[in-house]
């Protein structure tokens, strides 16, 4: 089911009421939640259900497994055997095409057979994100971070619908006692979650509509055909519409969680005011960022082992990152940008550090490195959107062309400064918004609300399409 | 000194974003303002969420749908917000009126007049009686006329920088990505490629789009050269007829209206001297869908093939299996292996794409003949 749809509004004002009148009958509630988010995940396609119920399982039954052992070797040897058959589902239904055609590509180029069949497996929605949340959850058992949960209480950790198709990554020790315990009828932070959901249909069907199909689309789809400015313009607008999407839904993610009383935790920080890769990386898609931390550099060796071991670990982390998102080449080089981006910078931080420079941070300083960040993220997106690695560098040779210049109107150009420039609109204004907000009584609340939802219907276009995130 | 990756991270650690100091609500009045803003909001969109659900497939759903909101309607038109928001709509240049898929709007082509008014060959069929300048009412009488027979096209013209070559791509989800594909293949300094396709659209459904007068207004207004249609992958779903009658899928009268719906599109581009190359739907990974995609392909080729400025394009045979089966993978023209079909089983990748962009510039070229500097490979 699509977040910005009328059968969502239906599907969430039902589970709203049902999960509140359920919440005082703990086991009666996560049966009917768990019920509430496989219609949820079926809506869209009711085919591979079963494999959400099959992941729960095995993180369930691993978890289990991993605890009847307290001998560290055994208990690592099981913890790995069970992040391996959590991963064989996810290497399965998203990697399996990818690694068959290019390995019968690389045998045909030996004049060999190919060796396995070519298939194209149907990718699961949502696969990639409930993956990670099992994968965690065994490890943090496994680290004693966690006890073992029922299996009901895993199954609807895994599939609550709000974070289940695109995240945020939420960890079992930040979800699981919230699901545990019923939650507070009187307590609902109905300001927050109201300006998480409007704001993000928003950003959703007005912002990343409006710029992907103005100049977006046309571009990436035939860079042959378009000027440099407008080239320029259109990967700029790009960054917007990956933020815009993206952002918008974990924050409608995370405000109807808030309705249902759940906390989950914050997924973007104002991404394109980062000073560095790292600090970039720090505020876009924060779950996966500490995911990644926690599950694949640490336990690598993180920075513990020297510089260039540092080095290697920094960059094994930010190709799986970048493989997470897609199977693909594209996505390979996207991860191999940042990760050389981050151990350069954490290089030069050395380098001046070892010389004795003290880093001065001048506003203009600041500004400078926001600039050139912000290009940096910009050029890596060039190699997330492109189809190919050939149509990246096409579109990059594009950006000294002369040409036309029509995609480049003055809306284009406003939606793109005025989302830039909101990520350093200071929060107070916004928080006493929401404060003067949640004065109101409920019906002008809701009545606000509709001129909201109202202007965002009024304003975006035909239709809705998927958001981009779902494909991983 | 060194801040390590894992201590910067901790510090800003993916937490719960601070709580405002908002007062809080409880369920029942949370629910209250949901059911609120649930019901103004479907007041106020009342007239957008009944032309949407009338653009819906012919079925429960639909039917359903629209007895739910017929009544919500009636009551925002006693209440005016209809018409606030009518009038909203119309302060954001959309006409309320207008067919629930939407109008077509060509977007800006950066050609200067005096070339644009020279820049036509003369059109055989048309050249007479010049259809792009004619009052509606005549042009609603003309249709009446039997369609006059035109004679043999002449080849598409050489463009120049100054004098580009008009193409445009219309039809359904598949002609955007077929648009994309013919403009990556032609020479941008010669021709100007407008990429019109719209998703969800076809013959079947008039009522929600209609590519007849979608077709008419881009010969009026851009008066191309050459046109490419790709559509029919939504159409297996009863028409609508003018008077709102439901004609089922597979019936004589939907194959008959279909038939004409088909052949009056490609008159409205062929009878201006516009060529025109039909794409067929290519094979697709359901086979419930294989029958009714194969006959209305004989309807497309049938159309086209009949008309002298048009040429229908296969797509099915050049992406089947050798088995005749459905394959996502092909082999290039260097015998590597690459994914052409999108997960989906319908849709192409890019790669895919640009096979069938090829495949429909070299129709054009051997049906009309392509002026070699139009294009950016060996055809």
């Amino acid at each position: 089911m699509l977040f910005p749809t009328t059968d969502f509004a239906i599907f969430l004002a039902v589970v709203f009421a049902l999960s509140w009148l359920l919440n005082p009958h703990r086991a009666a509630w996560k049966w009917f939640i768990l019920a509430a988010s496989y219609v949820f995940y079926a809506w869209w396609d009711p085919r591979l259900a079963w494999l959400l119920a099959l992941v729960s399982t095995i993180a369930w039954a691993s978890a289990l497994w991993v605890e009847r052992t307290d001998d560290q070797r055994r208990r690592r040897r099981r913890t790995l055997a069970s992040v391996a058959a959590l991963l064989l589902p996810l290497a399965w239904f998203k990697y399996y095409g990818f690694f068959a055609l290019n390995l019968a590509n690389a045998f045909e180029s030996l004049g060999m057979r190919p060796p396995l069949p070519l298939l194209q497996v149907l990718l699961p929605i949502g696969i990639s994100f409930y993956t990670f949340m099992a994968i965690s959850y065994v490890v943090d058992v496994s680290r004693y971070q966690i006890q073992v949960s029922r299996w009901l209480d895993v199954s609807v950790y895994l599939a609550f619908f709000p974070h289940l198709i695109a995240g945020p990554i939420v960890r079992g020790e930040e979800l699981i006692p919230q699901i545990r315990r019923p939650r507070d009828a009187g307590r609902i932070d109905v300001s927050r979650a109201s300006f998480l959901i409007v704001g993000g249909l928003f950003k959703k069907i007005v912002i990343s509509s409006l710029l992907a199909t103005q100049i977006v689309d046309p571009v990436f789809g035939a860079p042959n055909a378009h000027g440099g400015l407008e080239v320029l313009i259109a990967i700029y607008a790009y960054a917007i519409v990956i933020y815009a999407d993206f952002s918008a839904y974990s924050d409608i993610a995370i405000g109807v969680a808030l309705l249902l009383g759940f906390e989950f935790p914050a997924n973007f920080d104002r991404p394109y005011t980062a000073v560095s890769l790292r600090d970039f990386w720090r505020r876009w898609h924060m779950t996966l960022s500490r995911w990644l931390r926690d599950y694949l550099y640490i336990p690598l060796g993180g920075s513990r082992q020297g510089e260039l071991r540092t080095a290697v670990n920094i960059m094994i982390t930010m190709l799986i990152g970048g493989l997470w998102h897609g199977a693909g080449w594209t996505f390979v080089v996207w991860g191999a940008f940042h990760g050389l981006g981050q151990v350069i910078g954490r290089w030069r931080h050395r380098r001046a550090v070892a010389l004795g420079i003290m880093e001065r941070s001048s506003a203009w300083i600041v500004a400078r490195k926001r600039f050139v960040t912000f290009n940096l993220v910009c050029l890596g997106w060039v190699f997330f959107r492109a189809d190919s690695i050939g149509s990246a560098f096409e579109i990059l040779g594009r950006l000294g062309a002369s040409g036309s210049m029509a995609l480049v109107t003055p809306i284009v150009l406003l939606t793109i400064a005025g989302m830039l420039g909101a990520q350093y609109l200071p929060r107070d204004p916004a928080a006493r918004l929401q404060e003067a907000f949640g004065t109101l009584g409920p019906v002008l609340k809701g009545a606000a609300l509709a001129l909201g939802l109202f202007a965002v219907t009024t304003l975006g276009g035909q239709g809705v399409t998927p958001f981009i995130y779902f494909r991983f | 000194m060194t801040q390590t990756l894992e201590r910067v991270v901790v510090a800003r650690e993916a937490r719960a974003p601070e709580p405002t100091g908002a007062p809080r609500a409880s369920a029942r009045d949370v629910f209250v303002t949901i059911l609120v803003c649930l019901s103004l909001w479907a007041l106020l969109a009342a007239p957008l969420l009944e032309r949407n659900a009338r653009a819906g497939p012919v079925g429960t759903r639909r039917s359903a749908a629209l007895a739910l909101l017929r009544p919500l309607v009636a009551i925002s038109d006693t209440l005016f917000l209809s018409r606030a928001t009518r009038s909203v709509e119309r302060a954001l240049g959309r006409d309320p009126e207008a067919a629930p898929g939407g109008e077509l709007a060509l977007p800006a082509f950066d050609l200067p007049a005096e070339e644009f008014e020279s820049a036509r060959v003369p059109p055989g069929p048309s050249a007479g009686s010049d259809p792009t300048t004619a009052e509606p009412s005549a042009r609603a009488d003309e249709e009446d006329q039997p369609a006059e027979v035109p004679p043999a096209p002449s080849p598409i013209r050489t463009p120049s920088p100054s004098n580009k070559l008009r193409v445009a791509v219309i039809g359904d989800s598949l002609s955007q990505g077929l648009g994309p594909a013919i403009e990556r293949w032609m020479n941008p300094g010669v021709v100007r490629v407008l990429s019109l396709g719209r998703p969800s659209t076809g013959l079947s459904r008039e009522d929600y789009f209609n590519w007849r007068s979608g077709m008419r207004l881009i010969v009026e207004e851009f008066r191309p050269d050459l046109v490419f249609v790709m559509l029919g992958s939504n159409d297996a779903q009863a028409q609508i007829s003018r008077d709102g009658a439901a004609i089922p899928v597979g019936s004589a009268d939907w194959v008959e209206g279909y038939r004409e719906r088909a052949a009056e599109l490609l008159r409205e581009a062929t009878r201006a001297g516009t060529h025109v190359v039909w794409v067929g739907i290519p094979i697709v990974k359901e086979r419930e869908r294989w029958n009714f995609y194969r006959r209305v392909n004989d309807i497309y080729r049938d159309t086209a093939n009949a008309d002298p400025f048009g040429t229908f394009v296969d797509s099915w045979e050049p992406f089947e299996a050798r088995d005749g089966g459905y394959t996502a993978f092909v082999r290039n023209e260097r015998g590597g292996l690459v994914e052409v079909r999108a997960p989906d089983g319908v849709h192409f990748t890019s790669t895919g794409y640009g096979f069938l962009g090829k495949m429909a510039i070299r129709a054009a070229d051997e049906a009309f003949g392509m002026p070699k500097k139009a294009v950016s490979f060996h055809v």
